[in-house]
C-alpha cells in the first residue's frame, strides 16, 4: 500500500479520447486506490471522525494524476470513474465488516447529509445503494446523476460533460432521482 | 398493479413541476389518462420532490460523512451533538466578535474573535450548549475555569476569561497563530515511506521533539504544582507557534470541568482515546492524578517519535483494552534513529502502573533534555539491573532472598529519584525472567483449599503486582506451551517475593518426568473419615492430571541440589557428615520452605495434599495404597524407632539409619499407580497448608517408619511450621501435566463448535511407535495458539485455491490429506501430530513436519457447514501448524446463518 501509485495522466488521456478498454483498465486501478485510501483513513481516524467520500476521491486524484495540469475534461472522466469506484468500495467495506462482526454490534456505516444537520436522519449505506440500484433498473442515467453527485462530488456541468448530455437533462434527470430516491428511503425508514 | 413507466412518470412529473394548482390537477389527469399506477407514481414523485430527503436536500456538491457506529448513534450524530453552535460573523457574545470558525472539537466549536474593549484578537471557545449540564456542573466548571486562569506559563495558552452569554458558555484564550502537534505528525505521515523515514529518522527529528515535549511537561508540572490536571494532553492540544516554534498546551482542565455532563455519561468520551491513560480507562474520572497526564504526554511522545500510536484499534473498546494490557512496541523498532535512554523514557512513562512512571512532569521534563543532549540518565541504572540478574541466575537460592533486599534497596534507590514509589499494602509480586512469558496466577481457596479459576496477571517482566495474602500456584508459561510452577505462600500481612521459576524445554520435561507418574485428571473423593472401611464424609475434588514422583526425593538427589546451588544442608548431614550409604534413603530434616526451592530447582513443586492423597489412594479412594486389606505384619515400627522421640539427636539419627529404607522398596506396597511408600518409610510435605493455624503450617502426608499405625492413611496427617524440620519428614514432588490456562480465544472459539463434519483419526501410543511416556510429553508440547474463523478474505482465497484444482469439500480426513499434501517433510525422521483442540481424539500426519505451505479453506455450502476454523497449532515450539476445520454451530450460540 505504501508503493507510489503509478502514473495514470496518460491513460487518463485515453479514456478522455474516448477510449473504452483504457477506461475499464482504469477501474480497477482507481478502486484499489480508493480502498487503500480508506482502509487508512478507517485506521487512522479516530472512532470520533468522519470519512467524507468526496475528499478521498479528491486524494485518490492527486496521488494518481501527478500531472499538474490535467485538461478539465480528464479531470472530470477521473471522477466519473471514482464515483463508481468509491460507491463499491463503501458498500464492499460495510458488507466485509458486517461479516467480520456477525453475531456481535458490529459497526455500520452510514451516511448523512451535512448540509442540514438538524434534520441528519443517517441513512444505511446499504439501502442506499440497494435504492441506486433499483433505479438503475429503471433508469441507468439517473442513477449514474446520482452516482456522480454523491460519491465524487461532481458539479452538474461535470457530470453533463461526461455523460454527454446537456446541463438541463442532468437537472431534470437530477430532480426525478432526488424525487423517487426520497420516496424509496424514507419508505425503508418507516419499514424499518 | 403493473409497474407505471418510470420514464414516463418523470416526464409527467417534471412538466407538472412548472405547473401548480387547477393547472397541475389538469395536466395530471390529461396526461395520466385514468392510469392510475402512473398517477400514482408521479404523486409520489411531487410528494417527495417537496420534502426530498434529507440527505438529497443540497445545493451544488454534496458531502457525505461517513461515520461508523458505536453504540447505537453514529459518531457522526455524537460529533453534531457536542459540536458547539455555528456562530455566525459578526455575532457577539458579551464583548467578544466572532471573525470566523478555527475548528472544532469534543466540546465545543473554536472561533478567532475579537475582545472589543481590549481591541486584541482571542480565540474564543465556545461550549456546546449542552454543557455544564447540570448545577454542579456548572459549579465545576466555574472553579476550575477560574484556577485554569489563573494559571501563567509559557508552555500554557493562557485563558483570559471564562463567562456564559446567550447561554453559552465560553472561554477567551491566547489566539496562536500555527497549527498543532496532530497536524505536523499526519503532515509527516502522508509523506510518501522513504521521505517520511528520511525525515524521521534523524537525531535532529527527535532531538527537537524531546526538547519540544520536555516544554510541555515544564507545562503541566506548573500546572500540577497548583492541583490542576489536565487530564486530555494530546497532539490536538498541543499548539505549534508559528512565529517561535514554541509548543504550548492547550485545554487545560476542561475534561475535568465538564466531567460528569451528558456526553461522558452516555458512553461517548469527550475526545479521543488514544491518550487515555489506563487508570482513566478504569477508573473514568475518579481518583486520578497527575501521573495521569505523564502517561498521555508518554503517548504523545511515541506517537512523534514513531508516527504510529502505542495503543490503536477499530474501536473505543479496542483502544481500551491496549491501553489497559498491552505493552507497546518498543519505539526503536520502528524509529532506530531515537536513542536507548529516550526509548527508555517514553516506555517509563507509558507504565500501565503510575507508580513506575515518571513521578513528577518535571522528571519527565529533564529527563528528555538530558536525552536531547545526548547527557546519560542519573536514574536510569540498567547495567546494575542486569548484573544482579546474572548472579541471580547463577545462586538461584540465595538470590531468592537477596533479591528481596536487592528489590527494596532499588526501589528506595528509584525513589529518591521519584521514579517508583514503593507502597507496601500487601503482597508484591514481581516476575523478572523469562521475558514475555505469561503469568497466571490461581489462588488456593481459604478454608477448602480448592485450586481457582486462573488469572492471567501479566506478562514479563512483571515488575510489582500486588496480591492479597494467601496460598498461590503461579504459573509462567511461553506461548509454545511449556511452562513452570511455582506455589508461593504469602502469609499476612505484607511483602514482597520474587517469583523465579526457569521454563524448562520440551526435552527436559521428558527428563524431569522420567521417574514420575502420571495421575490422570478426574474427580476423586477425599476423606478425613474413612473408619472401618465405612466412607462417612467424603469430599469430591476436581483434579486435573499431574505428575508425581514414584519415589521420595532422597539424599543422593537432596545433595545435587545443595551442590548446585550452595543451599544449606540437612541437619544430618551437618551434624553427622553426608554418609554414602545413605544415599538411596529419603532426605530428612527439611523444612517445607526447602523443599519448595528444591522442587523449584528441580523444574517441579510440591503435591497439594489432594493431589498426594489421589495418587496414594488411586483410583477408589481405597484405605491404603495397596488397597483396602490390611497392612503386613512387619510394617509394625522396628524395635527401638520410639527412640526417635528422644532429645538426643544422636539416637534419633541412629534410628533414621535403621528404620527408613533406601526408595524405591517394598514394591508389593505399592500404589495403585506405582507410588512407594507413601505408607511407609517418611512423612511428606505437601504445598497444602492449614489456614486456621497462625505462621499457616504446612499439611504433611503420609506415616513415618516409627510410628505405629493407628488409622487408615487419610488421616496420616500433621501439620509443619515453615521452618520446622525433623528426622522423620521428607518429601516427594509433583508437576502439572498442561498449563493452566490454553489460548483464551480458542477456548472461546471452542464454546461454539461444538459439532465437527467429519471424523477424526484417533492415533495412540502405539499407533506412533512411541513410548507411552513420550506420547504424553508430545501430548502435552502440542498446544492450540489460535484458532479463528474463517473471514471473508480467506474464503475468497480458498476460492482461489479451489480453482486451482484444489478440492477438499468433506470433513476432517479429506482435510486431513489435504494437509498431508501440503507439508514439506524436513526430513523423514520427523513426526508430525496435530490435535483438534478440545477433543480427546488425534490426528496423524505421519512422517512429516515443519512449515506449513499453504493456508487451507473448508467451506460447503451444499453440505450444510457454515463455519470453518482455522486452527492453529504450535508442535514442540519448533514451528506451527494450521488446521482448518468447519462445524455447524448447535449451540445456543446458533443465529441467523448467512
Amino acid at each position: 500500500m505504501n508503493e507510489r501509485p503509478i502514473d495514470m495522466t496518460p491513460t487518463l488521456s485515453a479514456v478522455s479520447a474516448g477510449d473504452e478498454p483504457a477506461a475499464r483498465r482504469l477501474i480497477p486501478v482507481v478502486y484499489e486506490e480508493l480502498r487503500s485510501l480508506a482502509a487508512a483513513y478507517f485506521r487512522r481516524l479516530p472512532p470520533g471522525q468522519t470519512l467524507e467520500p468526496t475528499a478521498l476521491v479528491h486524494e485518490a486524484f492527486v496521488r494518481l494524476v501527478r500531472q499538474p495540469n490535467v485538461p478539465s475534461e480528464d479531470r472530470a472522466h477521473f471522477f466519473a470513474v471514482a464515483a463508481s469506484a468509491m460507491r463499491g468500495v463503501l458498500v464492499d467495506a460495510i458488507r466485509a465488516k458486517a461479516t467480520a462482526k456477525r453475531g456481535g454490534g458490529y459497526g455500520r456505516l452510514t451516511l448523512s447529509g451535512v448540509e442540514d444537520p438538524a434534520a441528519g436522519e443517517a441513512i444505511d449505506m446499504l439501502v442506499l445503494d440497494d435504492a441506486l440500484e433499483r433505479l438503475a433498473k429503471r433508469s441507468e442515467r439517473q442513477a449514474r446523476v446520482v452516482e456522480l453527485r454523491f460519491f465524487a462530488g461532481m458539479k452538474v456541468s461535470d457530470v453533463a460533460f461526461v455523460l454527454g448530455v446537456s446541463k438541463t437533462t442532468v437537472e431534470q434527470d437530477w430532480r426525478i432521482a432526488r424525487a423517487w430516491l426520497s420516496g424509496e428511503l424514507k419508505d425503508e425508514e418507516t419499514a424499518g | 398493479m403493473s409497474e407505471p413507466d418510470h420514464d414516463r412518470a418523470g416526464e409527467i412529473f417534471l412538466s407538472a413541476c412548472e405547473l401548480t394548482g387547477d393547472e397541475r390537477a389538469a395536466l395530471l389527469d390529461r396526461a395520466c389518462a385514468g392510469d392510475e399506477a402512473l398517477r400514482a407514481a408521479v404523486d409520489r414523485l411531487l410528494a417527495h420532490d417537496k420534502a426530498p430527503h434529507a440527505l438529497l436536500r443540497s445545493g451544488q456538491v454534496f458531502v457525505l460523512p461517513v461515520a461508523v457506529e458505536t453504540s447505537g448513534r453514529t459518531l457522526l450524530e455524537l460529533r453534531l451533538e457536542s459540536a458547539g453552535p455555528l456562530l455566525p460573523r459578526g455575532a457577539r457574545l458579551d464583548e467578544f466578535e466572532i471573525v470566523h470558525e478555527i475548528g472544532q472539537g469534543g466540546m465545543g466549536v473554536v472561533y478567532r474573535a475579537v475582545d472589543t474593549e481590549l481591541g486584541r484578537e482571542v480565540a474564543l471557545k465556545v461550549l456546546s450548549p449542552r454543557f455544564p449540564g447540570s448545577t454542579a456542573g456548572l459549579e465545576r466548571f466555574q472553579r476550575e475555569a477560574k484556577a485554569v486562569a489563573a494559571l501563567h506559563h509559557p508552555g500554557i495558552i493562557e485563558v483570559y476569561r471564562v463567562g456564559h452569554a446567550m447561554r453559552l458558555h465560553y472561554m477567551a484564550m491566547e489566539l496562536v497563530d500555527g497549527g498543532t502537534l496532530s497536524s505536523a505528525i499526519d503532515d509527516l505521515r502522508l509523506l510518501p515511506e522513504s521521505e517520511r523515514e528520511a525525515k524521521i529518522r534523524t537525531a535532529h527529528y527527535w532531538q527537537g521533539r524531546a526538547r519540544m515535549l520536555a516544554d510541555i511537561a515544564d507545562a503541566l508540572e506548573h500546572a500540577h504544582a497548583r492541583q490542576i490536571i489536565h487530564r486530555d494532553v494530546k497532539p490536538s492540544n498541543i499548539l505549534l507557534e508559528e512565529a517561535s516554534g514554541r509548543a504550548r498546551l492547550a485545554d487545560f482542565g476542561l475534561a475535568k470541568m465538564l466531567e460528569g455532563d451528558d456526553l461522558t455519561e452516555s458512553g461517548g468520551q469527550p475526545g479521543t482515546p488514544y491518550y487515555m491513560s489506563p487508570e482513566q480507562v478504569v477508573r473514568a474520572s475518579t481518583g486520578l492524578d497527575r501521573r495521569t497526564d505523564i502517561f498521555s504526554l508518554g503517548v504523545v511522545l511515541y506517537e512523534v517519535l514513531t508516527l504510529q500510536r502505542p495503543f490503536d484499534g477499530d474501536t473505543n473498546h479496542d483502544v481500551f483494552r491496549k491501553v489497559v494490557s498491552l505493552d507497546p512496541r518498543r519505539v526503536r523498532t520502528i524509529n532506530p534513529a531515537v536513542s536507548g535512554d529516550l526509548e527508555w523514557i517514553v516506555h517509563t512513562a507509558l507504565e500501565k502502573d503510575p507508580a513506575h512512571r515518571f513521578q513528577r512532569a518535571a522528571l519527565l521534563a529533564a529527563a528528555l533534555r538530558l536525552s536531547a543532549a545526548g547527557e546519560p540518565l542519573p536514574f536510569r541504572r540498567p547495567s546494575r539491573a542486569r548484573r544482579a540478574w546474572r548472579w541471580m541466575r547463577r545462586h538461584p537460592v540465595r538470590a531468592a532472598f537477596a533479591l528481596v533486599f536487592l528489590l527494596a534497596t532499588t526501589v528506595v534507590a528509584l525513589g529518591i529519584y521519584g521514579i517508583a514509589r514503593y507502597r507496601a499494602a500487601m503482597w508484591t509480586l514481581v516476575v523478572l525472567e523469562p521475558s514475555g512469558a505469561q503469568v497466571y496466577l490461581q489462588q488456593f481457596d481459604d478454608p477448602t483449599l480448592a485450586l481457582g479459576a486462573p488469572r492471567l496477571i501479566g506478562v514479563v517482566p512483571v515488575r510489582e503486582r500486588r496480591v492479597d495474602p494467601g496460598l498461590y500456584r503461579v504459573t509462567l508459561t511461553q506461548q509454545n506451551g511449556a511452562f513452570a510452577e511455582v506455589t508461593e505462600v504469602l502469609e499476612p500481612p505484607r511483602g514482597v517475593r520474587v517469583v523465579d521459576a526457569p521454563i524448562p524445554s520440551f526435552e527436559e520435561i521428558t527428563e524431569i518426568t522420567e521417574d514420575m507418574v502420571l495421575v490422570p485428571a478426574g474427580e476423586y473423593s477425599f476423606g478425613w473419615s474413612q473408619v472401618k472401611g465405612e466412607l462417612l464424609e467424603a469430599r469430591k475434588i476436581r483434579l486435573d492430571k499431574f505428575y508425581i514422583d514414584a519415589a521420595e526425593v532422597t539424599n543422593a538427589e537432596y545433595l545435587e541440589f545443595v551442590k548446585a546451588t550452595g543451599h544449606s544442608k540437612p541437619l544430618h548431614w551437618e551434624l553427622f557428615e553426608y554418609d554414602e550409604d545413605l544415599a538411596d534413603h529419603p532426605v530428612v530434616n527439611i523444612t517445607p520452605r526447602d523443599a519448595d526451592l528444591y522442587a523449584r530447582w528441580k523444574g517441579k513443586r510440591l503435591p497439594t495434599v489432594f493431589e498426594w492423597e489421589c495418587a496414594a489412594r488411586f483410583p477408589d479412594g481405597r484405605l491404603y495404597p495397596w488397597g483396602n486389606g490390611p497392612p503386613p505384619a512387619d510394617d509394625e515400627p522396628p524395635e527401638g524407632a520410639v527412640h526417635v522421640e528422644a532429645k538426643e539427636l544422636e539416637i534419633r539419627y541412629r534410628a533414621y539409619r535403621t528404620g527408613t529404607r533406601p526408595v524405591p522398596s517394598r514394591p508389593e506396597l505399592r500404589s495403585e499407580l506405582g507410588l512407594y511408600e507413601t505408607f511407609g518409610n517418611v512423612k511428606e510435605i505437601t504445598s497444602s497448608v492449614n489456614f486456621t493455624l497462625g505462621g499457616w503450617p504446612r499439611i504433611i502426608k503420609g506415616r513415618s517408619w516409627d510410628e505405629p499405625i493407628t488409622g487408615h492413611i487419610d488421616l496420616a496427617r500433621t501439620l509443619h511450621t515453615p521452618n520446622k524440620f525433623n528426622m522423620r519428614t521428607g518429601f516427594r514432588c509433583a508437576r502439572s501435566a498442561s498449563a493452566p490456562v490454553g489460548n483464551p480465544e480458542y477456548e472461546s472459539a471452542m464454546t461454539l463448535h461444538v459439532t465437527i463434519q467429519g471424523t477424526f483419526r484417533p492415533i495412540t501410543s502405539e499407533f506412533t511407535g512411541l513410548t507411552a511416556d513420550q506420547f504424553e510429553t508430545v501430548r502435552n508440547a502440542l498446544r492450540c495458539v489460535q484458532t479463528s474463523l474463517i473471514t471473508p478474505e480467506l474464503e475468497a482465497n480458498w476460492q482461489d485455491l479451489q480453482a486451482d484444482g484444489g478440492s477438499i469439500l468433506g470433513g476432517l480426513d479429506s482435510a486431513y490429506d489435504v494437509v498431508r499434501s501440503q507439508l514439506t517433510p524436513p526430513s523423514a525422521d520427523d513426526e508430525l501430530v496435530i490435535t483438534v483442540p478440545g477433543s480427546e481424539e488425534w490426528l496423524d500426519l505421519g512422517q512429516q513436519g515443519h512449515e506449513f505451505a499453504k493456508p487451507l479453506f473448508l467451506k460447503s455450502k451444499q453440505s450444510g457447514i457454515q463455519r470453518a476454523w482455522k486452527i492453529s497449532v504450535d508442535v514442540l515450539g519448533i514451528f506451527q501448524a494450521h488446521l482448518f476445520i468447519t462445524g455447524r454451530i448447535t449451540t445456543d450460540e446458533a443465529g441467523p446463518s448467512p
